[in-house]
């Protein structure tokens, strides 16, 4: 039962995210003077964040009470719904990640044996870290689950950004609300903060790295804390990154998972 | 002393032909499709070093253990070395131990039970063990995948019993259950994204005598289902078995094995089903699970492949707590339900302790008490077993 981790990949998270396509349904709200309309807001994320196809290398790093697990992998993705990803770090290598749609497959390769990641594990965190299969699963559609609205700016590392807030009309969505810091500039995601239903502040995170591919921006390294859980961060950095690069759609099967 | 385990349930081809067959088609076939003509990149090397200590101490449980306290090591090396082309791919992995004490007297049990693939050398106080884990080469096309040699073939869904799991042997030795690989010819072809036909063929000195299967796999209305056919060479039978697993709240799996002879004056009357019912569910930073085991059989068709449950009726549970982030404490029970009523049914129970110690290391604490014998069903005897692992990745 506890063979290679029912925990995740915070990686996954960001292989997921990329590829989609959130288009926005901004809420009527009036936005600080000078500020877009939350659908344009939205609209410029996501074409940041939107790749018919990706491919990359990324480090991920768990460190709890001072203590850091270490753990590289590979993944490609096409689109929103299907991803793959490999650990390649010695305790985990050959340990495969399969998502299609909503659903996650697993893969052992000592045991040559796959597991369907599902139901009440989801909320687990993945491979010890902060961010669970829910977070990884969820697609970034956010005008099918979120209601939007602009709703002050700040200051992060001296970069301007829009605070757009998201609340869940649809109980489906994994937070009730979300907060976040969208560069003004580059239109990036600074910094989020995911709440319960209660208002209690659930999760936090943090963009530490903006690169620039292309005529996009994107957040390659970004680190996750858990506010349930003391002294813990997860931070995850992708390098390598090629984008909109043919991918064989045959890598998004059970055979490749096995492969 | 020498003791080796399995010969009838591995395959007799020669294990040096194999691997060298191996290495020439998958180099030639490599170089045959890659579109660079060279092999690709991807290759590693890596293992585990483990060392173990375990006190033990019995009262009746002959062979296993004397009565009384004894004591026990094991020091193993895992190594496993793989190469990967854009089409072809090969792996060798193997187990090599040092043993003392009560660890060494265990292995050679273990060697004596057909299918472990266990080499024990040495005497009952000291001596060296050495299993070939894996060592096969796969050739992977878009439709299909081709893979010959030791491999685990794993249809289990079962935290511990998996009737549909009709290739791999189960190694009961440890604290945890242990799929072993078998030798044998794969070709996987799939139909859909999440779908496939997967056809087995495990071949004996004589093919006659060897094992056969075909299994079709999807994802239907949510369930993910699995249907085999097989021909069993050896024991002159047909299996046939179903699996699913789905969700509805906590986590559901059901598995079924019916075995017929058709050659029998009365084919029906020959045949047996085994099943097994399991669920699981987790909430906070606990996980449980339990499982049902019916093995309509009983004693009368036992195999190699499960030596180890001849009764009829086996429960098992299990809970895991994260009692930190990294680190977890498990605590299995199985039991002969059948043995009940009357009272004195044989029992194991494991306790599990773990904690990441560092980057790539593990230590491992374990109590695993067992109450009489599984295999003969006797609830005769007991042995207690206080282990200590460090196990170390690179």
């Amino acid at each position: 039962m506890r063979t290679a981790g029912i925990s995740a990949l915070a990686g996954l998270v960001a292989v997921l995210a990329i590829g989609t396509s959130a288009t926005s349904a901004a809420q009527a709200s009036a936005p600080p003077a000078g500020a877009p309309s939350a659908d344009e807001l939205l609209a410029k994320l996501d074409f940041n964040e939107s790749f018919k196809s990706i491919r990359y290398s990324g480090r991920m790093e768990i460190t709890i009470d001072g203590e850091t697990r270490v753990k590289d992998l590979t993944a490609v993705a096409m689109g929103s719904d299907k991803a793959l990803a490999e650990f390649t770090n010695p305790e985990d290598r050959g340990t495969r990640f399969l998502k299609i749609g909503k659903d996650l497959w697993m893969y052992f390769p000592k045991e040559q044996g796959t597991v369907k990641i599902s139901g009440h594990l989801l909320k687990e965190g993945m491979m010890g870290s902060d961010v669970s299969y829910e977070d990884a699963l969820e697609s970034s559609d956010y005008k099918a689950k979120y209601t939007a609205s602009i709703t002050g700016s700040d200051v992060i590392d001296g970069h301007k950004t829009w605070i757009l807030e998201l609340k869940a009309k649809v109980p489906t969505a994994s937070y009730d609300r979300r907060v976040m810091w969208i560069d003004a500039e580059r239109f990036v995601q600074l910094k989020e903060e995911m709440y319960a239903k209660s208002g209690k502040l659930l999760k936090t995170s943090s963009t530490l790295a903006v690169q620039r591919i292309g005529d996009r921006w994107y957040a390659s390294t970004v680190v996750m804390e858990s506010k349930l859980r003391k002294n813990t961060k997860t931070t995850f950095a992708m390098e390598k990154v090629e984008l909109d690069v043919p991918l064989d759609p045959n890598q998004f099967t059970m055979a490749a998972l096995t492969r | 002393m020498r003791v080796e385990g399995g010969a009838r349930r591995r395959g007799l081809w020669p294990k040096r032909l194999l691997f060298a067959l191996s290495c020439v088609i998958a180099t030639a076939t490599a170089a045959a499709q890659s579109p660079a003509g060279n092999l690709d990149t991807s290759s590693w090397f890596d293992g585990t070093v483990t060392g173990e200590g375990y006190g033990v101490v019995s009262q009746g449980f002959a062979p296993l253990a004397p009565d009384g306290w004894s004591w026990g090591s094991t020091t193993t090396l895992s190594a496993g070395l793989g190469v990967k082309g854009q089409r072809t791919s090969a792996e060798a992995s193997f187990d090599g131990a040092a043993l003392t004490g009560s660890q060494a007297a265990a292995a050679f049990v273990t060697a004596a039970q057909a299918g472990s693939g266990l080499i024990v050398e040495g005497t009952s106080e000291d001596a060296i063990s050495f299993r070939l884990r894996t060592l096969w080469a796969k050739i992977d096309y878009d439709w299909a995948s081709l893979e010959f040699g030791r491999q685990v073939v794993n249809y289990g869904r079962g935290a511990l019993w998996s009737p549909a799991d009709i290739f791999a042997f189960l190694d009961l030795s440890g604290a945890t259950p242990d799929r072993l690989g078998t030798d044998a010819i794969r070709l996987k072809v799939p139909l859909g994204a999440v779908s496939g036909l997967d056809i087995v063929a495990e071949p004996t000195t004589d093919p006659v005598d060897g094992r056969y299967s075909a299994r079709v796999f999807d994802e239907v209305l949510g369930v993910d289902s699995g249907l085999l056919g097989a021909w069993d060479g050896g024991a002159k039978r047909i299996l046939a078995a179903g699996d699913c697993k789905f969700d509805f709240g906590p986590s559901y799996y059901l598995e079924a094995l019916w075995s017929v002879d058709p050659s029998a004056p009365d084919p029906l009357g020959s045949s047996w089903t085994r099943a097994v019912a399991g669920l699981d569910w987790s909430t906070g930073d606990f996980l449980f699970a339990g499982e049902y085991y019916w093995n309509g059989a009983g004693a009368a068709a036992v195999t190699d492949i499960d030596y180890s449950f001849p009764s009829r009726q086996y429960i098992f549970a299990t809970v895991v707590w994260d009692y930190s982030d990294f680190g977890f404490l498990s605590l299995a029970e199985t039991l002969d339900a059948e043995g009940l009523l009357p009272r004195g049914a044989p029992w194991r129970t494991t306790a599990i302790f773990s904690l990441d110690a560092s980057q790539n290391a593990t230590i491992e604490a374990s109590l695993d008490a067992i109450r009489g014998d599984f295999v003969t069903m006797s609830g005769d005897g007991w042995t207690a077993t206080l282990g200590a692992s460090l196990v170390v990745k690179f």
